[in-house]
């Protein structure tokens, strides 16, 4: 018997040589605990075998008392259990072969002993045995039923349970006959038997799935042998069933099984193939995918060749079955996105690609077709249509506020206009009506005194046309503030202008004690304007300036070059000049600044106003600036006033400056 | 019989100057200058007092009030000769703050009819 790893080996020997030199070999091996026995003879020798504690056989092929062969024989037949490893005189191959193939694990040739190899032949050949042992005993395990059922007549039944402990045992259990739904040691032969399909009398090893007590799954491998005798007297039948796979594999096939299923339920793809013959659909294959699209099984399609066309939605049907009349008459490949009704019920979209396929002749025999489910996609298209849809709203609602609001403020421009026309009338009424009470005056008094003293009558001619031309200069201002003049522009310095205006008031200036201080930049560069217009507002503003200074004063007039800031280029709506300042562009600007008495600052958004006045009747019309504006606006410029920090007002005026000539 | 005083306040003196040539039926006083309105009355002691709405420096009617808060002047009648109504608005029946109203420009004929008609007895 093995204790560790030592060997207890017998030499079964007739050579004294033989055995004086192989114990001497393993002496000299003391590490390799080889302890050997010997025999001359093979009956002590299987008597020392049977009495156990022999772990190998070392065979002297020499033997006297027969040929080695039969001892090798007799060893194997029995005590199979213990390997026999030969040792031959003559290093043989063609013998060696011969003895392995009857049994022998090795086979030594006396000549080429020698210690090391000696014990590793010896080690190696228990291990190999053991193994070959193993293998064997798995094998026929594998063989061995685990039950045998045994059916007689009606009611008798019995089982012949193995356990895997008790294969070797070979405890048998037998149900009770007479009584099938007996239990025998935790086994329900009636539920082993029920897995039987008892209409075949005759089942070729069936793998059939059973259901254990614990709720697990066994799958067993069933034979029903066709029972003996003669088939219309059916006595019996009998069932060997054969654990088939292991609970890992049986788990293994389930998950394969699961995700197969998976896979089939999760497909969006599929094939089908709709065969024709003289121009008919002869049949109709769909791939197993179709079940995960449809609802309907590959065979559901096969054996009713209709079904495919009336799953198709019935609003599409017409478009799909005229999609594919044109594919069998002309060949045009269809591929079309319609509804089906599912088995189910819901409703699937799926893109449906249809391709034909002709024979040699040119005859079209087939046509192959790929569905696609874009249910999800027609999904979320319908949903992103519907968002679409909701923004069109959105934006249309917007785009009508957006018309509201500029109507809006189109009445508001209009209610302004009207207002400004309220303005003007009153305006003009006040300035006009005012010489016309002077002229209705001088008219009255030459009517009631035809022949009065010449000097009073001088005086009144004078007051009457003085009236006269104020009424009329209102009146021309006017025109001049209403026409949509053209400006006969050019491109002038702006320092020439302010001189030239400067000299048209000259007079005015030096009779009302006011100075004029300029400082005026060089080298400005020019600005599109027609002079007149420009020195016609200049003239206003210093004017004004003069007025604000009833005891005299000082105006100071500069011009600089400045880039356009944001609020330089407000624009007033109702500017349709479509010339003006834009930022970041250069401007020539023109301040002037008084030293008078400045602006009220309730006063100050009205200044441009229309007929918008402070001075007393007959000094101011109300035009002067509004006209400046006016002229400003036209010249895509921009004009403002202000109070001036250190007391008096300052009128800005910028006008867009021209690029640099080179 | 004595003429009746008529103070004709405008800040136009053509207008005033012409006023007082085509009336001569009355005592005229011209005042150009608003401020001076209440010192000239109170010299003048009229009858009647025409008074231009639209001047510089104070409007006729901040003048009317003023002249109604002098005890010499309150009981002195008050009309306005003034360019920012229209005839049709003015056809003697209209008042400003209580007082009669004629649009300029205005016939003799006219005036002398409101005037005799709001001139105390």
């Amino acid at each position: 018997m093995t204790r560790g790893n030592s060997i207890e080996a017998l030499l079964i020997s007739e050579n004294a040589e033989t055995v004086k030199r192989i114990r001497q070999l393993l002496a000299a091996e003391p590490e390799a605990k080889i302890a050997v026995g010997t025999t001359a003879r093979f009956t002590g020798a299987l008597e020392r075998i049977s009495a156990g504690g022999v772990d190998l056989v070392l065979l002297d092929f020499d033997l006297s008392e027969g040929t080695g062969l039969g001892v090798l024989h007799q060893l194997r037949e029995r005590a199979p259990g213990t390997p026999v490893v030969v040792v031959v005189r003559v290093d043989d191959t063609e013998l060696a072969i011969e003895l392995l193939r009857h049994g022998a694990q090795d086979v030594l040739a006396k000549g080429t002993l020698e210690g090391k190899s000696l014990v590793r032949a010896l080690r190696f050949a228990k291990e190999r045995d053991h193994a070959e042992r193993q293998q064997q005993i798995t094998l026929h395990m594998g063989d061995i039923p685990d039950c045998i059922i045994l059916h007689e007549g009606k009611d008798g039944l019995t089982k012949l349970v193995l356990s895997p402990d008790q294969r070797f045992k070979l405890d048998i259990l037998i149900a009770p006959p007479g009584n099938p739904a007996a239990e025998v040691s935790g086994h329900d032969f009636a539920a082993d038997w029920s897995a039987v399909i008892p209409a075949d009398p005759c089942v070729p090893g069936q793998v059939i799935e059973q259901l254990l007590p614990d709720g697990g799954i066994s799958w067993n491998l069933v034979t029903k042998p066709p029972p003996p005798g003669d088939a219309a007297r059916v006595v019996g039948t009998f069932r060997i069933s054969q654990e088939a796979t292991d609970p890992s594999a049986v788990a293994e096939v389930h998950e394969m099984e699961e995700r197969y299923g998976r896979l089939l339920n999760s497909v969006s793809d599929y094939v089908y193939t709709v065969t024709m013959q003289e121009g008919r659909v002869a049949s109709t294959d769909h791939g197993p995918g179709c079940r995960a699209i449809t609802g309907y099984s590959p065979e559901e399609f096969k054996t009713d060749p209709s079904l495919w066309s009336r799953i198709i939605h019935p609003e599409d049907r017409e478009m799909v079955l005229a999609k594919v009349q044109q594919l069998i008459q002309w060949g045009v490949p269809g591929d079309i996105e319609h509804r089906l009704l599912k088995k189910s019920g819901r409703i699937a979209w799926v893109r449906n690609k249809q391709v034909p396929r002709y024979d040699s002749n040119g005859r079209l025999i087939a046509y192959d077709g790929l569905i696609s489910d874009i249910t999800e996609r027609k999904i979320t298209e319908e949903l992103l249509f519907a968002a679409n849809t909701h923004l069109k709203d959105v934006v249309s609602d917007l785009v009508k506020s957006q018309e509201e609001l500029n109507a809006a403020h189109l009445q508001l421009i209009q209610a302004e206009k009207l207002q400004s026309v309220g303005r003007l009338a009153a305006g003009v009424a006040h300035e006009v009506k005012n010489p016309m009470a002077i002229l209705q005056m001088g008219i009255q008094y030459l009517v009631d005194s035809p022949v009065g003293d010449d000097q009073t009558r001088d005086t009144v001619l004078h007051e009457m046309r003085s009236a006269a031309d104020r009424a009329n200069s209102v009146i021309e201002n006017l025109q001049n503030f209403s026409s949509a003049r053209e400006l006969a522009n050019r491109a002038v310095v702006v320092n020439q202008v302010i001189a030239d205006a400067l000299q048209l008031i000259r007079i005015d200036l030096t009779k009302r004690k006011v100075e004029v201080v300029t400082e005026l930049a060089p080298n400005l560069p020019t600005c599109n304007l027609e002079s007149t217009a420009i020195e016609q507002v200049l003239v206003n503003i210093l004017t004004n300036s003069c007025h604000a200074m009833p005891n005299g004063g000082t105006i100071s007039i500069r011009t600089f070059l400045r880039i356009a800031a944001e609020t330089d280029v407000e624009r007033t709506h109702g500017d349709r000049s479509g010339r003006f300042l834009r930022v970041g562009e250069p401007a020539v600007v023109m301040e002037v600044r008084d030293t008078g008495t400045g602006i009220p600052t309730e006063q100050l958004p009205h200044m441009f106003d229309l007929f918008y006045t402070t001075k007393e009747t007959g000094k101011g019309q109300g035009l002067g600036l509004a006209v400046s504006k006016r002229i400003i606006d036209l010249h895509g410029g921009r004009i403002t006033i202000a109070n001036a920090p250190g007391g008096g007002s300052v009128v800005t005026i910028l006008l867009p400056a021209n690029p640099p000539t080179v | 019989m004595k003429k009746k005083r008529i103070l004709v306040v405008d800040d136009e003196a053509g207008f005033t100057h012409l006023l007082k040539l085509v009336l001569p039926i009355y005592e005229i006083r011209e005042e150009n200058n608003p401020m001076q309105v209440i010192a000239t009355a109170l010299d003048f002691k009229p009858d009647l007092i025409l008074l231009d709405i639209i001047m510089p420096e104070m409007d006729g009617g901040t003048l009317a009030a003023k002249i109604k808060e002098e005890p010499l002047l309150r009981f002195v009648p008050i009309v306005f000769l003034t360019a920012i109504v229209s005839s049709k608005e003015a056809d003697g029946r209209k008042t400003i703050d209580g007082h009669p109203c004629l649009a300029k420009p205005v016939t003799k004929d006219k005036l002398i009819e409101c005037i005799n008609q709001y001139l105390p007895d």
